[in-house]
């Protein structure tokens, strides 16, 4: 790993890191990378979830939920609107 | 050292029969509860009003005559990453100040149905990321056994809450070992359920494929009951089970078999440690089961697949924390879209939380996805072979929950070597097997904590397990 991919990552995660910060990451970041090495001794075929357990979906129904209540969360709002960042 | 607390089935035949007023227990305890968290931390929020307002309609119903549920007047401390109404839910992170869900978990519905008591919620490692609890925003849980030292975590304020006789019963969750390792580090029991067994609908994640509510309490029975209250099919987790529940313990333990993995017995692990668990393993033999050692292969890399695994998935799940439908916003409105989510993530974000959260992208990024998620993967599947492979020769397998004494607050290690003490608890994660820790006595003054472990729905093989164990030694006092 290098600084400048320690600042990409930081890019793509909405960080905002100080140089020093950066240092300090990449030396904390080779040495884990380095930990997890020890994968590439393991050769078995992938697979997905901890165990053999099928995804149970519900039916894809509207209930009642509260909207109000969720509202009263939002930061900044106007009226029944969430305000957000602009875009442009 | 406090005298024994009657069990739970015994509070609520008193709380039933009128025998004690539950309101007037509850208010007593939450007038308690500050003077001994002063020197804990355990609660981020006590609910007092909650609290009162449930004891007072358990003992209106008592006194009709109705019958009440079978957690009636029980106090239960709770994780602050699990929701409950109108309560906060910062999950030990200044991301989610001021942040009050508009819903119950399915777990508090469940407790709350069998008329349980909700206390308040429990300090946390931010996002449940850590071992000790110090990652938390809102500061530390002291260990009640010696204040110097750290409760374990990342559900460290629950454990502490019941081993410092604050609560009977909490709950917290386990992503790689969060209800264990404090239980280990506090003496009391935690259990980490098999994946599945227990809706997650309500609990903020942060590896969804490892994590599951777990439950803490001093004994058996107890913990037990709160499993069985807790667990079940919940349509709105679709990772939760339609299986039945796991079957009730047949009592005894004789003749059952018992793997001491040799795997658990790293080179990390203590001398004390080490000492302690094989003498609390021979009570097993005393017990008639068939007691040995034994091993477990691909062990070497579960910590790693683990890390990657975890890391992988917080970067997706945190990725919704932008400060403008929920929680904290820094920003004043003069940013634009990036900039704004930037400057929230960057200043309400821990140290922890960013490190996950970086090298989770690494590990998924292009070019590197192959190098590490995978790899993770495949490893994570030569461990679930390698254990069904073992539960083929045994029931239980057993080690030291943690290797280590509950570190001192403020010891400095690096990242790398904090992660290393989650060795053994890790495994049960990757392959979604239920583990316990039960406390097996004390080093140099601090606990040390047993972990068992069983094949998938084999619960009832630890609670049985455990009983034994309990009924040899007798129930951990609290630390009070």
């Amino acid at each position: 790993m290098s600084l400048e991919s320690v600042r990409r990552l930081a890019g793509l995660s909405r960080l905002n890191l100080t140089a020093s910060e950066e240092e300090r990451l990449l030396s904390e970041f080779s040495s884990i990378l380095e930990y997890f090495k020890v994968l590439d001794r393991s050769a078995g075929p992938a697979e997905d979830g901890p165990t053999v357990t099928p995804a149970n979906l519900r039916r894809d129904e509207v209930g009642p939920s509260d909207g109000d209540g969720v509202m009263k969360g939002v930061p900044r709002r106007k009226g029944r609107l969430v305000r957000a960042p602009r875009v442009f | 050292m406090a005298e024994i607390s009657p069990s739970v089935a015994e509070l609520v035949r008193r709380v039933a029969s009128q025998e004690v007023s539950c309101e007037e227990k509850t208010i007593h305890r939450l007038a308690r509860i500050p003077r001994i968290d002063r020197d804990i931390h355990a609660f981020l929020h006590l609910a007092t009003d909650r609290a009162t307002k449930k004891a007072r309609e358990i003992d209106r119903r008592a006194k009709k005559g109705e019958r009440l549920g079978r957690l009636a007047g029980v106090a239960i401390a709770v994780k602050d990453n699990i929701c409950v109404s109108a309560m906060p839910a910062t999950c030990g992170s200044k991301i989610l100040e001021g942040f009050v869900p508009p819903y119950d978990a399915t777990v508090i519905q469940r407790i709350e149905a069998e008329d349980g008591i909700v206390l308040g919620k429990t300090n946390m490692d931010e996002f449940a990321m850590g071992n000790t609890t110090q990652a938390s925003a809102f500061g530390p849980t002291k260990n009640p056994w010696n204040l110097e030292r750290v409760p374990g975590g990342s559900s460290g304020g629950s454990a502490a809450a019941v081993s410092a006789g604050m609560s009977t019963l909490a709950l917290g969750t386990d992503t790689g070992g969060s209800v264990r390792c404090p239980a280990s580090f506090c003496s009391v029991l935690g259990l980490k359920p098999t994946y599945g067994t227990v809706s997650r609908y309500g609990v903020i994640p942060y590896a969804n494929s490892l994590e599951q509510v777990g439950q803490f309490a001093r004994r058996v029975s107890d913990l037990a009951l709160l499993y069985d209250v807790v667990s079940g099919h919940d349509p709105r987790d679709s990772t939760s089970v339609t299986s039945p529940k796991a079957r009730k313990s047949s009592g005894g333990f004789k003749g059952k078999r018992v793997g001491i993995v040799t795997e658990f017995f790293g080179e990390g692990t203590k001398d004390g440690v080490r000492r302690k668990v094989l003498d609390a393993s021979e009570k097993f033999r005393e017990m008639g089961a068939k007691v040995e050692e034994t091993h477990v292969e691909s062990m070497e890399y579960a910590l790693a697949a683990y890390y990657v695994i975890a890391m992988a998935e917080a970067s997706s799940n945190l990725s919704r924390y932008d400060g403008v439908r929920y929680g904290a916003s820094t920003e004043k409105g003069t940013a634009d879209w990036n900039a704004a989510f930037a400057k929230t993530r960057t200043e309400c974000f821990g140290p922890e939380v960013k490190r996950r959260i970086l090298l989770g992208s690494y590990v998924l990024s292009a070019g590197y996805y192959e190098a590490y998620y995978l790899k993770a993967q495949s490893a994570r599947g030569l461990l679930r072979r390698a254990f069904e492979k073992a539960f083929k020769s045994y029931d239980i397998l057993l080690g030291p929950t943690m290797p280590v004494l509950p570190p001192r607050i403020g010891e400095k290690v690096t990242p790398l070597e904090d992660y290393m003490i989650d060795i053994n608890t890790v495994p049960a994660n990757l392959v979604g097997l239920p583990a316990l820790s039960i406390p097996a006595g004390f080093v140099e003054g601090l606990p040390v904590g047993m972990q068992l472990m069983a094949p998938h729905f084999g619960e009832h093989l630890l609670f049985e397990a455990a009983q034994s164990y309990e009924d040899a030694v007798g129930v951990p006092g609290a630390k009070e």
